[in-house]
Order: structure tokens, then sequence, then C-alpha cells
């Protein structure tokens, strides 16, 4: 039994080959599944494209394509949505041969890039309530305590040093009109 | 005489002590990024986008271009010590680059590069000075249908020097070219696809779209990896190359900087083309086409020298047509509009200071790179050691403040944000950003064009190939797709593009 308990990719399956090697593929070799459509990346990939098109044709119907003589707004839109389906359909269907050989991401870096999104989109929600200042200095001091590792009081003068210079450089010097909270900087 | 009016004008704008000031900041910033992986030359323009609102636009672009073939230079530099290209362009760069350092030569391979980038960059500045104006004449024969023949060809080329499959790349150019289609109809006015919301009224901006692709999602790619960089270690000496080394370099020097002068040319191509096809012409024609790949100054020589002399040849489409070769010149035809500067075929008349102080200062960059960067090599080698979990958090601050100020708009940063997460994903799934944003921009350009050219002929396409300018452009761009069909073009592309590192 394959130590590693891959799935295959195609089917879910847990693979069942006799690997032995630490470098067990059941990706795309091993398993051979007969008579299963396998869900690669690029089907899948061309699934979504292909899904797209269609929003892009469905979106855009109140827009008039006009004719060829005098092309509409709508024409540009609805020739790319074209192409993109037909493009889509092409990797669809040649998709099953060939596979991305990516490893899977890990578990712990997946769990840092959702924590490293959700603290920016958090950055973005609070931005104009709390002002630049504050939101800038919580997350930089979130992001070098906990990606950058340091010792706290590190990480917040590291912050502290930052904004202030961000704050100088863009308000100071450039006027950016940076935006400020309800505290009034 | 005229040329020399010109040069003096130029001059007289490039050697402004302002003008000076930011074409240093460009280059210095230019090398930096080159040097740092993880944050390349299109994250970096954009970045800088909104602090060049308040500058003159001369000294903007003068500090963009300088930003440019700055990264150049610096992409070398950790080929040659980490054996990880900085730039794309710099890819091959690393096959005797690396072989070189671990021979104990890398100063000598550091030092040519620096050297071969300045003859290439200067000479490729000559060429851009006589031929820029001639062909901006020749230009104004453009109508609208030569405009799409030759962006379609842009994207083709394009396509066809990135990495991955060909058919995922033409996908991220549509994706493009629709999200260029986004905001107000340049023919009726219409909205198309906003939604009611003001901020998709003028379009989904160039600079957020630009640093979620290219920022936020290297941030992401390289937060999921740990791997610790490999740093040579031993000391740089003897920066300066032999009297056998310069033999040895010279001709490679020389036709490098004609091909990459004039591959720089074609939308699409540029550097990355230039390097590969200087390394491919060394070899060939070597005595000793052994030595490649075993630490061959040849081999450093003629690409480092075949990439800086792109950058020259790349500004000629753009000042004289308005088409970016690259998505580089993309993000400068962006700073460009917003300083109210529609580059096309009239700037070298409208705009001469522009023009030619930007052509100017081209020469004047390259001397502060080739004094600044010999002395300045151990500096770059020290900042590689920075741990990515400080530099990181300092990528998103200026990601999230550059965008936030192109115009005060907080919803342009949760662009960003969506932008980086669909970056992340296409990069993961094999699809190449890049053809994206250079799609994008040059969407709405290629569909007016289009529009106009149905609009002139009533509807029929045969317009594109009858005019023979139109016709030789979409002829090459059908031969260049019919080629990769070949089953032996399409390895020997996988070969040569597969080991390209995003920018």
């Amino acid at each position: 039994m394959c130590k590693k308990r891959i799935k295959c990719a195609g089917c879910l399956a847990n693979c069942r080959g006799d690997h032995k090697s630490e470098t067990c593929n059941a990706y795309s070799t091993s398993c051979s599944h007969n008579g299963h459509l396998k869900i690669t990346v690029n089907r899948l990939s061309g699934l979504v494209v292909f899904l797209l098109g269609f929003a892009i044709f469905w979106q855009g119907r109140s827009l008039s394509i006009g004719t060829l003589h005098a092309p509409g707004p709508g024409f540009f839109p609805a020739l790319i949505a074209g192409v993109l389906v037909l493009l889509a359909l092409i990797l669809m269907i040649g998709g099953g041969k060939k596979e991305g050989e990516e490893d899977a991401v890990p578990f712990s870096a997946v769990l840092r890039m959702l924590l490293l999104f959700a603290s920016l989109v958090a950055y973005f929600l609070l931005l104009e309530y709390l002002g630049f200042v504050i939101v800038s200095f919580l997350l930089m001091f979130f992001l070098f305590f906990w990606v950058g590792r340091q010792r706290w009081y590190l990480a917040f003068s590291s912050a502290f040093v930052c904004i202030g210079l961000a704050y100088l450089l863009f308000e100071v010097l450039l006027k950016s009109n940076l935006p400020r909270g309800v505290f009034g900087f | 005489m005229e040329l020399l009016h010109n040069l003096y004008l130029g001059f007289s704008v490039t050697l402004l002590p302002v003008n000076l000031l930011f074409c240093f900041i460009g280059v210095l910033l230019g090398t930096l990024v080159g040097v740092l992986p993880g944050l390349g030359p299109a994250a970096t323009i954009a970045l800088l986008l909104p602090i060049t609102f308040s500058l003159r636009p001369e000294a903007a672009i003068i500090m963009i271009a300088g930003i440019y073939y700055g990264a150049q230079y610096g992409g070398s530099t950790t080929s040659i010590l980490v054996n990880i290209p900085g730039e794309a362009s710099s890819v091959v760069t690393c096959l005797d680059g690396y072989k070189m350092a671990r021979q104990g030569r890398a100063g000598p391979a550091l030092g040519i590069s620096a050297f071969g980038s300045f003859i290439g960059g200067t000479l490729s500045v000559v060429g851009l000075m006589l031929l820029g104006p001639l062909l901006a004449r020749f230009a104004l024969r453009f109508g609208p249908p030569e405009y799409f023949a030759l962006m379609f060809l842009g994207i083709v080329i394009l396509t066809f020097l990135s990495k991955g499959s060909m058919l995922k790349c033409f996908i991220s150019a549509g994706l493009g070219l629709f999200i260029g289609t986004i905001g107000i109809d340049t023919i009726y006015g219409v909205q198309r696809f906003t939604y009611g919301t003001l901020t998709l009224m003028d379009g989904v901006g160039l600079v957020p779209v630009a640093m979620g692709l290219f920022g936020v999602t290297e941030v992401f790619v390289n937060l999921e990896q740990t791997e610790v960089r490999d740093i040579f270690k031993s000391k740089i000496k003897g920066l300066l190359p032999t009297r056998k080394d310069w033999a040895e370099s010279f001709g490679p020097i020389m036709r490098g900087s004609v091909m990459g002068f004039f591959l720089g040319i074609l939308p699409g191509g540029g550097a990355i083309m230039a390097s590969f096809a200087s390394y491919a012409t060394e070899k060939r024609i070597s005595r000793h086409p052994e030595t490649f790949g075993n630490g061959a100054i040849a081999g450093v020589a003629g690409p480092e020298t075949a990439n800086n002399a792109a950058t020259g040849g790349a500004m000629i489409p753009l000042l004289s047509l308005g088409i970016p070769s690259n998505v580089i010149m993309a993000l400068l035809i962006g700073a460009m509009m917003i300083h109210g500067i529609k580059p096309n075929a009239f700037l070298v008349s409208e705009h001469p200071q522009v023009f030619w102080g930007v052509i100017t200062s081209m020469y004047v960059g390259n001397v502060i790179l080739l004094v600044l960067n010999l002395p300045l090599i151990p500096v770059w080698v020290r900042l590689l050691k920075i741990p990515y979990g400080i530099l990181f958090p300092l990528i998103l601050l200026f990601c999230l403040i550059g965008v936030y100020t192109v115009n005060n708009n907080a919803y342009e940063i949760l662009i960003m944000l969506i932008f980086g997460v669909i970056g992340y994903v296409m990069r993961k799934t094999g699809f190449e950003p890049a053809p994206l944003l250079f799609a994008m921009v040059i969407g709405p350009i290629m569909e007016t064009a289009l529009r106009q050219s149905l609009l002139a002929s009533r509807g029929n396409f045969s317009v594109f190939l009858y005019r023979p300018i139109s016709a030789v452009l979409l002829g090459a761009a059908g031969l260049i797709l019919l080629s990769s069909l070949i089953p032996r073009v399409g390895k020997q592309r996988e070969t040569i593009i597969q080991e390209t590192p995003d920018d």
C-alpha cells in the first residue's frame, strides 16, 4: 500500500499503488481508474473560464452588439466572451493528458495565507473609521509579530518606526491625504 | 544639426538638478528591486505611480524609465550570486554566471555584466535617438487596422514567450481584454459592467490590478515557501575583467547590443527574447561551444548586454506609436496619461522636452548605474540576506498606501486584494498574470481600433488584409501561432521558457 495515502486526483479514491519511493505520485500516473472522467486542474480551470464566458454574455445582454457596419458597445465584450468559451472548451477537451505538477500546499501555509488575507480585508474595512495611523500600526504589528516571528517589543517598535516614516513620507512630504479616522488623526 | 539641437534640448532637461535626482532615485530603486526576488519592476512602478503625481511629467517618466533599466542591472546580480534570477530576462545569466561564481570568478562575472549592460544600454539609446523620430514619422501612416494588427501581434508574441501553455496565456490575455472593457464605452458613452458603482466608472484601475497581481500575489506565493536561500559566501574580489575576459566578451557585447535593440522594438518580446537569442547565437558561433554552461564569460556578457539594449528598443513603439511593448511600458503609458500626455506619433513634436529629456536621461542613468553598481555590489549581497518575514510587511504596507493614494478611494484596496487572490489562483493553476495586465492596458486601444476599422470598411474584415502593413503584421502573428503548433518548436519553446521566473 502507498504509505503516503495520497488520494487520486481523478476519482478521489485512496491510491492503491505499491509505492516504495518517497515520491509517490498517485496524482496523475500511478492511478489508472478506467471509465472515470478525470478532474484535472486544467479541466476545472477550463470549466471556470467557460462559465465566466457565459457570465460575460449574460451580464452584457443589455449592451447592444450593433452590426458589423457599426459595432455597438456590446460587440467587443461579446467577441471576447466567445473567444474565452472557445479556448476554455479546447482546454477542457485536451486537459486530461497533462497535469500541473504543483505539490499540494501544506495546511499551515493555507492557514497563514487565510489569516493574512483576513487581516488585509479587515484593514480595508476599518481604514476609514479608525484612520490610517491606527489601522496600519495594528496591521504591521500583527504581521511582524506573527509572520516575522519577532519578539513583541521588537515587532512593536519596528511597526512604530515604519508607520512613522510612512506618515512622514506620504502625509507630510507628499501631502497624500491619508484617511483620518473618528479620532481625527 | 537638428540632432545636435535636440540633444541640447534633451540634456538641458536631464541635467536639471531635480531631474538628475529622480533619475538617480529611479536607477537606484530599479537595481534594488532587481536584486530582491519577490518584488519586480512592474510592482515597483505601480507602487511609485502615486508619488509621481506631484512631479513634472519629465521627472516622472525619467524616474520610471530608470527603474526599468536599473532592474535589468540588478537582476543579473542575483543570477550570478544565488542562481535565482531577479528578473525574467536574467534567466540565462544563471547558466554561466552562477558557474563562474562557483569557480571563484564571481567578480569578473558581475563586472562584465555591468560593463556589458552599460555598453548595450548606451548603444541602444543611440539607436533610439536615431531611429525613434524616423519611426514616429512612419507611424503617421498607421491607421486603425494597423494599430489593431500590431497589438494583436503583441499579444501573440507575449503569449509565445510566457511560461506555461500558450493556450492558458491566451485565456489570461482574454480575461485582461474583458477587464479592459469595464467602464464607459469610448465611442457611445454607455456604461459597461459597472453596476452603477463610481469606482468602476473609470474602469478597473491599472495600479490596483498591477499591485494585486504582482505585489500581493508574490507575497502569498512566498509565504507558502519556507526554503532558505543558499547565498554565495566567499568573498568577491577583482570586479574588473581581465584583458582575456574582454577579448572573449567584445564580440558578444557588440552582437548583443544590435540584437537586443531590434528585438526590443517588437511588441510583446523585449528583454527576455533578446537575452535568449543572444545566448543561443553566441553558443552557436563560438569556437568552444562546450564551455557554455560551464562558466563561459561570453555566455554572461552577451545576454546581459542584450537585455539592456532591449530597453532602448522597447521605448520606440511606446514613444512613436503609443503602444506598450511589455507590461512595464504599459505602466509607463499609465503614468503619461496621468500627466495628460497622450503617447502617440505626435509625441516628438508636441512634447519634445519629454521625448528628448527621457532619451538623454537614459545616457546619464546608464553612467550612474555603472558608477553606482560596481562599488555597491557588496551592499546588494547583504540585502539578499534580509529575512522575508521582515520584508513582506513592508511590501504590503507600500501596496496599501500606494493603491489608496491614487484616487483616495478605499475600494481600490479591495480591488487590489481581489486581484491578489486571482493572481494566486492563476499562478497555482498555471495561468500567467503578465498577459492579463498587458491585454488589460491595450484592450481599450485595441477595441477602438477594431471598431473604427469596421466602421470605415463598412463591416468588411478584409480591410486588415488589403492594407500592406497590417497584412504583414497579422501574417507574422499567424506564423508564430502556426509554428507553435509544430511539435518541435513547441517543445523547444517549453524547454527555453520553463525556467523563466515571474516578474
